[in-house]
């Protein structure tokens, strides 16, 4: 008996995936829906696989959106394009990490930065503990793509000492309610001449609408600022 | 022997005479029974957001017709309903279509979602479904096994007996030939495939 449920329900499974993957006939599709109409468990069966295709649909979300998409921008900027202007978008950005490496942002685990400006995001004054009025959660918009990445350029005005001393370094930290979110680790090299940190975020990744901390911390064990914040600041992803 | 199929129209007739004759319970026996395989249905084919509203639609035009007799008892109660809900599918998804952008103000108030981003949804959905059918089948395996059925990497590769890394490099293929098929057929993206039909 148990071997016969089992085929049954397997039968059943099987039915609920053609359905929700759209391989019935017609008169197939009408049969099943006529069938699950009065059927609670055949309901439960087609609610669970048609939970597979909002799991693929967030697969493919995701995917999208996650690595950074020379191709994509291309194709934003100039619809369907032909092989030439990937090529050519591929030789200009050979070139750009080829001869511009000074200027490129903070190590991004996250997302490659592809905009040429960023939101510039003052900081409260956290210079080395003096702790200054907390500014308000400055809103960063959306960029050309709705989700693709956000670039803070982070004024920490962190003092070039510490900036040009090889053995500090520091931490970049996106937090929610203490919760660090994104941690990622800067150096000198990282630096704009004014101590400019930009910072490539993937809003896919955090949370819309809420207020997030962004921290810059001193790595410098010894020093006895070591782990304390230089930089902070309220920043609110639309 | 009586069947099945004859033993469900008997309960079905049943139900209706009670809900005819008012009997206390009826009604709510009638959306116990229908309410989760309708609801179903809905999301199928047009999305969990709008599969509330239109199986309460539903539900509520077959007590009307149960009421006033409409429904002879010559087929199951459960299809009579499905056929309802298709119809009512049929003409949302016209109504929406024709409805112009911006005019959605009522249904944000009532739904508190946006009519024609979850129109744009339903059809998105339908998109990756036609999409996934025209999948080669070694890639469309994979991706229904692991997103359909759950199945993690090692247990498809236990399964098909491949190695781990053939696995996730044909999930991998399979995704970005989903989002190629997706990205050509992006083009006829405003119209409800199937939703009228039925």
């Amino acid at each position: 008996l148990s071997t016969e449920l089992h085929a049954v329900a397997e039968e059943t499974r099987r039915r609920a995936r053609d359905y929700v993957l759209g391989r019935l006939s017609e008169a197939e599709r009408l049969s099943f829906e006529d069938h699950v109409a009065g059927c609670a468990e055949c309901a439960v069966v087609v609610l669970e696989v048609e939970g597979g295709m909002e799991r693929l649909e967030s697969a493919m979300a995701r995917a999208a959106s996650a690595g950074w998409t020379w191709s994509r921008v291309v194709e934003v900027v100039f619809g369907p394009v032909p092989a030439a202007v990937y090529l050519a978008s591929a030789a200009l950005l050979a070139f750009v990490l080829l001869f511009n490496r000074a200027s490129l942002p903070i190590p991004a685990q996250l997302v490659a930065v592809l905009e040429p400006a960023g939101v510039r995001v003052e900081g409260d004054a956290l210079l080395r503990g003096s702790v200054g009025e907390a500014l308000p959660a400055l809103e960063i918009p959306a960029g050309p793509m709705a989700s693709g990445p956000r670039v803070l350029e982070l004024e920490t005005r962190v003092d070039r000492a510490d900036i040009e001393d090889p053995s500090a370094a520091f931490v970049v930290e996106v937090a929610d309610a203490g919760q660090v979110l994104v941690s990622l680790s800067a150096r000198r090299e990282h630096f704009g001449p004014r101590g400019t940190l930009r910072l490539a975020l993937d809003p896919t990744a955090l949370p819309r609408g809420r207020e997030l901390t962004v921290l810059v911390r001193l790595d410098k064990p010894g020093d006895p600022f070591h782990g304390k914040a230089l930089f902070s600041r309220l920043v609110l992803l639309r | 022997v009586r069947s099945s199929d004859s033993l469900v129209l008997d309960g079905d007739r049943e139900l209706a005479r009670r809900v005819l004759s008012a009997e206390p319970g009826a009604e709510d026996e009638l959306i116990r029974r229908f309410q989760p395989g309708l609801f179903a249905i809905a999301c199928v084919r047009v999305g969990r957001d709008l599969a509330g509203d239109l199986v309460q639609d539903t539900l509520a035009a077959g007590l009307v017709d149960l009421r006033r007799g409409r429904w002879r008892g010559e087929g199951p109660l459960a299809a009579y309903l499905a056929t309802v809900l298709r119809r009512k599918i049929g003409r949302d998804a016209a109504a929406r279509r024709s409805r112009p952008l911006g005019s959605g103000e009522e249904e944000l108030a009532s739904t508190g979602a946006d009519a024609h981003a979850l129109v744009e949804r339903a059809e998105r959905r339908e998109r990756v479904r036609a999409a996934v059918a025209q999948l080669p089948a070694r890639h469309a395996l994979v991706l229904v096994l692991h997103y359909f059925e759950n199945t993690s990497v090692e247990e498809i590769a236990g399964k098909l007996a491949i190695p781990r890394g053939t696995v996730l490099s044909r999930l991998h293929h399979a995704r970005a030939k989903l989002a190629g098929i997706l990205n050509r057929t992006g083009a006829g993206r405003h119209s409800l495939r199937g939703a009228g039909e039925g």
